[in-house]
């Protein structure tokens, strides 16, 4: 049981600071992507693959494991100055879609739907109670990390791009160079937590990072509440003991499973309809 | 050169397939305004139907119409149960609408998964004892045949109601502005209704072609929703010849990609040059700059 938990909060903590970095471009930016499972699918194979095939070291690796995933989603950013509004998301969910794609099908560097085993990770991380420090630590410094940036006038200037897009152009300021920033933030912490939760699992496959995982950050954000950090700490926990314990129903694996989901996208289907604030979000979703 | 040739046959079988899909959800996007993520479970659920109608005796035909009522029903029903909610608290023109699609994407695939569950399923039908035939160097087969023997009806049949009938006039009035289409007394509600269930038919048409040309798996859904989506914002949104031009231009580039690179490369490829594309002309092919 008590094994239990302490995987449960090192999950937790790994997925909480991919919700805090979504929220910064979703939340505080109003830059609505589809891509943040796609997104840790990127740092977390980036992880993988470096060790594994081209045995780079823990430090390089997770540095390359930030920086990719946070020049994928600047990418992405910079083409809604173009590309506006739904179509804009869609082109995110589309992204997400193909790099889960590549994953499939890149074989001879991913092994496709086999997945990797044996990611590796520093010998002190093999103590799980270390491992579950270690993912606190990192989630704690996020959260500081990214309170800095939300409460300096760059985080205001966020703000001023979600609520009011052509106010913050007429005072200067350049609104996709504000969003393409604010992406590749999210971008560098959602390639940390997809970077820990490979390490975490030791394992890690295509599926994993596929559509229930979008669902999952989406729910997390939107019921913690949109424009909060501290509301997606709180949806995070909230609602992936709400998934976890769902696992206990004493059924066939895959049913539970349909049915976890299925409760999960309700939840999140009537938190849209009844309550778009979240438990304590800043800003209403839209 | 031959094989350019079946390439360019194959690449235009899967437009028709999925520039059915797209058309139906553009439609939908125009009229109510709605990100309709969920149609690709919409999609995905009538191959399913098909697959229980043609196990249960329904014969093909039989379980083909039984398909495309269940897909209608079901986007109407998404429609009331969903979207009408939503928009009754506030406009449906912001992610709200489009977060709630994509839970209601989780909701069917998974339900698909429960009653269905996720094992492949693969459909016997007469069709398959039909030999491909050869025509000069390509080799035909029969789905490939059939997919293009509805889909260019349906085209057709789409774009005379939109532009001809008295429901495709009142659709394109919700589309263009709501509030002046119900001061010349167009009930929006019901047109909005009536776009669910039409456009989730020939979605759901869609998907017994899909199920005969691929087979049935729950994840597909997804597959089938960024298909349509793709396809329609490259077309330019509300656009039905877009919708056809784009089909044909990603999958061309998509089995391009897969024969001159690596399979694995592909989807890759495809969406990097619409990328690019998209940047450059962000209104899609045939797509109106937007008010």
């Amino acid at each position: 049981m008590e094994a239990y938990f302490i995987y449960f909060l090192t999950l937790a903590a790994i997925f909480a600071i991919g919700t805090m970095a979504y929220n910064v471009s979703a939340g505080y930016t109003g830059l609505f992507t589809l891509a943040q499972a796609g997104l840790l699918g990127v740092g977390a194979y980036t992880y993988a693959l470096l060790t594994i095939n081209l045995h780079w070291t823990f430090v390089t690796a997770l540095a390359a494991a930030l920086v990719v995933p946070a020049i994928a989603n600047g990418i992405l950013a910079y083409a809604s100055k173009k590309i506006r509004g739904d179509a804009f998301a869609i082109l995110t969910l589309w992204f997400g879609f193909v790099v889960v794609t590549l994953f499939l099908n890149w074989r001879g560097a991913t092994r496709g739907a086999l997945g990797l085993n044996g990611i590796p990770r520093p010998e002190f991380l093999d103590d799980t109670f270390l491992f579950l420090l270690f993912a606190v630590l990192l989630t704690a410094l996020s959260y500081i990390v990214l309170r800095r940036i939300v409460s300096s006038p760059f985080g205001r200037a966020l703000g001023a791009v979600r609520d009011d897009e052509v106010a913050a152009v007429a005072l200067g300021k350049d609104v996709t160079r504000l969003r393409v920033t604010s992406a590749v933030v999210n971008g560098v912490f959602a390639g940390l937590a997809g970077a820990l939760l490979a390490m975490f699992l030791g394992y890690i496959n295509p599926t994993l990072f596929d559509i229930t995982l979008l669902v999952q950050f989406i729910g997390y954000m939107v019921v913690g509440g949109l424009g909060s950090l501290e509301g997606s700490i709180l949806g995070t926990v909230l609602l992936l003991a709400v998934r976890e314990a769902i696992r206990f129903v004493p059924l066939d694996p895959e049913l539970v499973g349909a049915i976890r989901e299925i409760i999960f996208a309700s939840i999140l289907g009537l938190v849209i309809l009844y309550r778009p604030r979240g438990l304590i979000g800043k800003v209403e979703l839209e | 050169m031959d094989i350019y040739l079946q390439i360019a046959w194959n690449s235009l079988t899967i437009a028709a397939l999925i520039a059915m899909m797209a058309a139906s959800f553009t439609l939908i996007y125009s009229v109510t305004r709605v990100v309709h993520v969920a149609h690709g479970g919409v999609v995905l659920a009538s191959g399913y139907f098909f697959y229980f109608g043609w196990t249960h005796g329904f014969g093909f035909v039989g379980a083909a119409a039984l398909a495309v009522i269940l897909a209608a029903i079901l986007g109407v029903a998404i429609n009331a149960l969903v979207y009408e909610p939503l928009r009754r608290r506030r406009p449906l023109t912001g992610t709200a609408g489009m977060l709630a699609s994509v839970a209601a994407l989780i909701v069917i695939q998974n339900l698909l998964l429960a009653v269905w569950s996720s094992h492949t399923i693969v459909l016997h039908t007469p069709l398959e004892r039909v030999a491909s035939w050869a025509v000069g160097p390509l080799v035909v087969t029969p789905v490939s045949v059939l997919i293009l023997s509805v889909a260019i009806p349906v085209f057709v049949f789409c774009a005379l109601l939109m532009r001809f009938t008295k429901v495709g006039r009142a659709m394109r009035a919700v589309s263009d502005h709501e509030e002046m289409a119900e001061v010349v007394g167009i009930n929006s509600k019901r047109i909005r209704m009536m776009s669910f269930a039409f456009f989730s038919a020939i979605g759901g048409l869609a998907g017994v072609l899909a199920a005969l040309f691929y087979n049935l798996q729950p994840p597909y859904a997804v597959g089938f929703a960024v298909d349509a989506f793709s396809t329609a914002i490259v077309g330019g949104i509300g656009s039905l010849g877009g919708t056809v031009v784009a089909a044909i231009f990603i999958n061309t580039l998509t089995n391009l990609g897969g024969f001159w690179m690596t399979a694995g490369i592909k989807t890759l490829f495809a969406f990097v040059v619409v990328f690019l594309f998209l940047l450059l002309r962000p209104q899609g092919i045939f797509g109106k700059k937007r008010r």
